[in-house]
């Protein structure tokens, strides 16, 4: 696990040392002073701009089956924070993100986050994923009296939206209840009740679970068949087991709440096998990963692993330019390129310029920025709990107001359906299509 | 690699050690993980359900699925958890952790108890497991369950015996070489002892052997070369040893062959077999064998005759010398001796030494040339039966006309003397006495004349013995008979005690009656007065005999030498001899023949008593067939009834005296006598005048007596004239000439009238006529024939019984040698018949 240092803040030089440079050219003895001068100027100044920064603390999968997560959602976030520092940061402070990776392992996770607060973060900011936050919450339970926060970790999953550690907690996206829910409705209105479960056999893939066995219930139906795989699994690894598993019952449609590299093997193995249902993922898959991966193992195959292929969002798709935070997402997205996490990130990794997790960590910064700039001090911590929950009927230019209150630490509600169309994700219009 | 025979025991032993070891170890050490793990298990997930089952209260009932996921994911990272599900109180699984899904069994569900709760648990496709399973809030919340996987157990197990064994393979390994190494220590030096001692084996002492180890190993090799030393010694000592006796045996050896080579005899021994394995040059010359290799030989192959069966006979009478004539090449007699050659018992001739007896190895044969003994033997009986016929011929004349003479004279002429011729008278008395004492002087001479003959014959052997069963009171009665005139005649008493009951024994009848005689007339002549006794009894396996007398006594000395020949008792000097002073010697030569002893027991001024002992031998073989009646004795003894003397008879003798003095005694008889003097003459006379009987003596110029008998049998004329053989030849040649009877000059004429008026009789029908009965169609020549009064036929045995069917009656002579063949009770039941067993 790597602490950022500060360096990693801009890259960006200190201003003093660009007068001193200027001066310079003048008399060497006095370029000399100045430069020295500069220096001191330049060093107390870092100094000082050390103090004048606003640190978040993140722990991701930067390693592993979340990589592609972790880094969209870093570089989605850093884009608009990159952006708030050019424009004079929060209060004259800049928001600086210091990223560790945590290999999506709840050990690794709860080091970085002890670390993190040892080093004085002001709060916890863009975790990843549902085991690794699960169990960093009593950690925050434990360091209660320090005002520790974590905002918007990339994760539906119950634990932190529920007691006794939901006020520790602050959540944009919804909840993998909400997506399953609305993903069984969905399927249960076009006449799919034989609804089977196929997910990561954790606390993310339990929780899934745990949202299509109520939202079934809700209609009066169960699950009628369900398979695990282990987290972790690559996409070489054979799904087979499992869509046998499923296959027994008969289902005809599946819920798939795992990672990409799984969901994708059993989309593979699951096609070939004949298992032709509708299979809905939730938005943790990494949909777009997600597809990379399809059209490239479909285009081996010699079939469209993408069709009967129905994704959740929690957030609306970055392709939807008609709404205001999507064109600055996109217009900051290309300023920023396709920079990377250079120390986090191992072997080859091509960033997408866009996608929905970038988009999800581009709209988690926005939210947080507001929450900073209510805060009179953003340094401290103690006001941030107040600052968040003052947020009422935020507009962040999705189309849906974020709310939190003390009661409630769920920002938004939205769920979005997509499907495949020309090789890319496009809003579901139509659920008919899936009709049996 | 070759290994050492003793290397390659062990090395099983080890193989199996190691092997039982290790797996017993294994196996324990299975046994005891596999408990301890299980134990282990259990506790694990009895701590991992509690802790589950408290820590999940709340979460349980919040139906937050996700944070108890969580949880039970965590543990899932203990070692030996498989599986953990938690259910809710309606035992709907509310977390778990199968990958890839929850199996039937599970889903299923199980009874949920109120308490913590083992069991195992087979999840078919998944393992086997301890399942855990802890209530949470006492049920209500729901329950926990953890499967501890055994197959974790299973494997942990498996690995841990595979590192034993490997180990102990890996042990074995290094024992074995190090064994190796050990025993090949040991193995090496006990080869080169082997090898050594196979020098040893084969006498190479010489061979040494170092020694190297300060162990057992090299203790044994010192002993062995010390054995070595001391086998070396041994055995060049038994060498020298051996040679030394090799060299004795071989000088001993080479003595005795010289011995035999060199003796005059000829040596033959063969084995048990009758194979020759030893003889000497002279057996080669006797037998004209030169040039022949007998050794290995069968006698039966090389010789004939007796000669050929001697060794076989030898070995069936083991305590016997067996002796024969066996003819030689060149026409030469040979005597040969054979004894049967016997081991010692104690000799141990084999395995074990034969506990009865000694066994036969064989037989040694001595032969010796007695060619020129038996032509002196022959010219011996040549002379003597010369002599006795010169001897006896001018005798019988002798005699006989002083017997004539004095007949004559008593009867004819004396009488018709004028008593009143003083004178001549006187003459006459003189002339009487005169004529007396030619006579006595006659006899004596005759008695002289036969008893030299005889005990010149019984010394040379030359006496055919005519044994027969005799009893002694039939020959003491015979003999008292014949002695009781003499006896009388002195005025003495006789007296005979015999034991009854005595056994018959087998004897020559007449020739005890000689030795009774002598003993007697001996007694008689040698007692002035008193008496003489007979005693007979049976002293163990003898019959006793002794004739006492109260005589003078004999004085030792004389009792040394009175057996002695020509010796009597008393001075012959001044004495007259009374007798020839050779009964003795001949009573002597006689009982021993009998295998008896003959003595004088006498004190002087007491009498004297004279004892002889006969055997009881031989008795039984001819008792058991002789039960029939004892052979007919002499009873011809008829006194003759006078003037019976009809007849004609021919005397044949070629000595004018003899057919003068024949003449005149038959004629005195009332024969009518003619006479021949030659053979040729005889049977002309026979054929011309067919003579009731005639006498023919033997000892004839040209043709002989016998030869003369012959042709008188051959003649139907002359077939059936009785002819009476007097000669002086002994009784023997008397029996083979064919006669009918036979006497022995000088002639007993009582006896030859006797014979001669039986045998005239017996001419009729009504002299009992003997049947003799042929040995294998053999006649038998016997002396007992002359007793028989009337015709002797020879038969067979069926002629014998269908003359006896046919109402013959008369004797039957049975030869003794087949007399076990004869149903002699059915023939002495007949009772017409006597029958007679004789010996031939």
């Amino acid at each position: 696990m790597k602490k950022a240092p500060p360096a990693m803040s801009a890259g960006r030089t200190p201003p003093c040392s660009a007068l001193a440079a200027r001066h310079a050219g003048r008399s060497p003895a006095l370029a000399a002073a100045l430069l020295s001068a500069a220096l001191a100027v330049a060093v107390w100044a870092t100094g000082a701009m050390a103090s004048q920064e606003i640190r978040l603390g993140m722990s991701a999968g930067f390693h592993g089956p979340t990589r592609g997560l972790a880094v969209e959602l870093y570089r989605g976030a850093m884009a608009y924070f990159e952006h708030v520092n050019a424009e004079g940061g929060v209060g004259g402070k800049k928001v600086v993100l210091v990223a560790v990776n945590d290999d999506y392992d709840p050990l690794p996770a709860i080091e970085n986050t002890i670390r993190l607060i040892q080093d004085d973060v002001l709060c916890l900011f863009g975790y990843l994923g549902t085991p690794t936050v699960t169990r960093v919450l009593p950690l925050l339970k434990s360091y209660r009296n320090k005002d520790v926060y974590l905002f918007f970790p990339f994760t539906g999953a119950q634990p932190q939206r529920e007691p006794p550690y939901d006020q520790f907690v602050f959540n944009l996206r919804a909840s993998y209840r909400a997506e399953v829910k609305a993903l069984v409705d969905a399927l249960v209105r076009v006449g799919r009740t034989r609804v089977a479960v196929f997910y990561q056999a954790d606390a993310y893939g339990r929780s899934g679970w745990d949202g299509a066995r109520m939202a079934l219930a809700g209609h009066g139906l169960e699950i009628v068949a369900e398979a695990t795989y282990r987290r972790g699994t690559p996409f070489t690894e054979s799904m087979r087991a499992q869509v046998d598993e499923l296959q027994k019952s008969g289902p005809d449609a599946v819920i798939s709440v795992g990672a990409y590299p799984a969901c994708a093997a059993f989309i593979r193995d699951a096609r070939a096998a004949g298992l032709d249902v509708p299979i809905a993922n939730v938005s943790f898959v990494g949909s777009d990963l997600l597809l990379r991966v399809l059209l490239d193992a479909g285009r081996d195959m010699g079939r469209d692993l993408t069709a009967g292929l129905i994704n959740s969002q929690v957030a609306p798709s970055y392709e939807d330019v008609s709404l205001p935070a999507v064109r600055q997402y996109r217009r900051l997205m290309e300023s920023y390129g396709d920079r990377l996490p250079l120390d986090l990130v191992q072997g080859e990794y091509r960033p997408f310029r866009f996608s929905q997790v970038g988009l999800e960590g581009f709209l988690n910064a926005k939210v947080l920025v507001e929450i900073l700039r209510r805060m009179h001090n953003p340094l401290d911590r103690r006001q941030l709990r107040d600052a968040a929950e003052s947020i009422h009927d935020l507009d962040i230019g999705i189309g849906e107001p974020v709310s939190f209150d003390p009661k409630n630490h769920q920002g938004l509600n939205r769920v979005f359906l997509t499907v495949v169309k020309n090789d890319q994700f496009v809003p579901l219009r139509d659920m008919s299509v899936f009709a049996k | 690699m070759k290994m050492s025979r003793l290397f390659r025991k062990t090395l099983v032993a080890i193989v199996i050690i190691f092997g039982l070891v290790a797996n017993a170890t294994a196996l324990l050490s299975a046994w005891i993980l596999y408990k301890d793990l299980s134990e282990e298990y259990v506790t694990k997930g009895r701590a991992i359900a509690g802790s589950i089952a408290e820590a999940s209260v709340e979460l349980l009932l919040n139906r937050d699925a996700s944070t108890v996921q969580a949880m039970i994911d965590k543990f899932l990272e203990v070692e030996g958890v498989g599986y953990v599900y938690v259910v809710d109180e309606e035992g709907r699984i509310l977390s778990h952790t199968f990958v890839p899904g929850v199996p039937d069994q599970v889903r299923q569900g199980g009874a949920d108890t109120r308490d913590v709760s083992v069991k195992n648990v087979e999840l078919p496709g998944v393992g086997t497991f301890i399942q855990v399973s802890a209530p949470i809030l006492a049920g209500v919340a729901g329950h926990v369950r953890v499967g501890m996987d055994t197959d974790i157990i299973h494997a942990k197990i498996r690995s841990a015996v595979v590192q034993q064994e490997l180990l102990m393979l890996l042990m074995l390994a290094v024992s074995v070489a190090v064994f190796s190494l050990l025993i090949k220590g040991v193995s090496r030096p006990l080869t080169e002892l082997a090898e050594y001692a196979r020098r040893l084996q084969a006498h190479d002492f010489s061979a040494r052997i170092e020694v190297s180890s300060d162990d057992e190993v090299g203790l044994l090799a010192s002993t062995m070369n010390s054995m070595a030393d001391e086998l070396s010694e041994l055995v060049s000592g038994l060498e020298r040893a051996v040679a030394d006796s090799t060299r004795e045996l071989q000088g001993a050896l080479a003595h005795m062959r010289a011995i035999m080579d060199n003796m005059a005899d000829g040596l033959l021994v063969t084995d048990a077999t009758g194979r020759v394995t030893n003889y000497n040059p002279p057996l080669i010359h006797m037998f004209g064998l030169e040039g022949a290799d007998i050794t290995d030989k069968d006698t039966r192959q090389l010789f004939s005759g007796v000669m050929a069966g001697l060794p076989v006979a030898a070995m069936a009478e083991p305590s016997e010398i067996l002796t024969a004539e066996v003819r030689l090449s060149g026409g030469r007699v040979g005597k040969a001796a054979a004894s049967a050659i016997h081991s010692r018992p104690d000799d141990a001739k084999g395995d074990q030494p034969r506990p009865s007896g000694a066994a036969c190895l064989g037989t040694v044969i001595l032969v010796r040339d007695i060619t020129s003994e038996k032509e002196v033997d022959r010219m011996k009986t040549e002379f003597i039966s010369t002599v006795s016929h010169e001897l006896r011929t001018p005798l019988t004349s002798v005699l006989g006309f002083a017997k004539i003479i004095r007949k004559k004279f008593l009867e004819d002429i004396e009488p018709r003397l004028e008593a009143t011729d003083k004178k001549a008278l006187r003459a006459a008395g003189q002339i009487g006495d005169n004529i007396g004492i030619i006579v006595s002087e006659g006899e004596r001479l005759t008695e002289l004349v036969n008893d030299v003959l005889d005990i010149a014959k019984m010394e040379s052997g030359k006496i055919q013995w005519d044994l027969a069963p005799v009893t002694i009171a039939e020959v003491v009665s015979r003999s008292v008979t014949t002695a009781r005139s003499l006896v009388e005649h002195k005025g003495l008493s006789l007296s005979v005690d015999i034991s009854p009951g005595l056994p018959s024994f087998l004897g020559d009848h007449d020739r005890l009656i000689q030795v009774m005689l002598n003993l007697i007339s001996n007694a008689v002549k040698f007692t002035p007065s008193g008496g003489i006794t007979i005693k007979a009894f049976i002293e163990g396996e003898m019959i006793r005999v002794g004739v006492i007398d109260t005589g003078p006594g004999i004085s030792q000395k004389d009792q040394e030498i009175i057996f002695e020949k020509f010796k009597q008792a008393g001075d012959t000097l001044t004495e007259k001899p009374k007798g020839t002073g050779l009964g003795l010697p001949i009573c002597r030569q006689i009982v021993d023949r009998h295998g008896g002893r003959i003595w004088v027991e006498s004190t002087p001024g007491q009498g004297s008593s004279f004892w002889f002992t006969l055997p009881v031998r031989g008795a039984a073989r001819e008792a058991e067939a002789a039960s029939g009646p004892l052979p007919a004795s002499r009873d011809r003894l008829q006194p003759l009834p006078a003037g019976t003397g009809q007849g004609t008879i021919l005397v044949v003798d070629d000595e004018p005296p003899v057919r003068l003095y024949l003449e005149q005694l038959l004629a005195d008889e009332g024969f009518r006598v003619f006479s021949a003097a030659d053979g040729p003459q005889a049977i002309d006379l026979a054929v011309t005048h067919r003579p009731d009987l005639i006498t023919m003596d033997l000892m004839m110029p040209g043709m002989d007596g016998a030869t003369t008998i012959r042709h008188l049998r051959a003649n139907p004329a002359t077939k059936d004239i009785p002819v009476v053989v007097i000669s002086a030849l002994p009784a023997r040649e008397c029996e083979r000439a064919g006669g009918d009877a036979s006497m022995i000059k000088p002639v007993d004429e009582t006896a030859l009238l006797e014979t001669i008026v039986s045998l005239l009789r017996g001419a009729g029908k009504d002299t009992r006529p003997c049947m003799v009965l042929k040995r294998n169609g053999e006649e038998i020549k016997s002396p007992l024939l002359m007793i028989c009064p009337g015709k002797v036929e020879h038969t067979t045995r069926e002629d014998l019984w269908r003359r006896l069917d046919e109402g013959f009656a008369g004797t039957v002579f049975v030869p003794g040698s087949i007399s076990h063949e004869m149903d002699l009770a059915k023939l002495s039941a007949n009772p017409n018949i006597h029958v007679v067993i004789f010996s031939e």
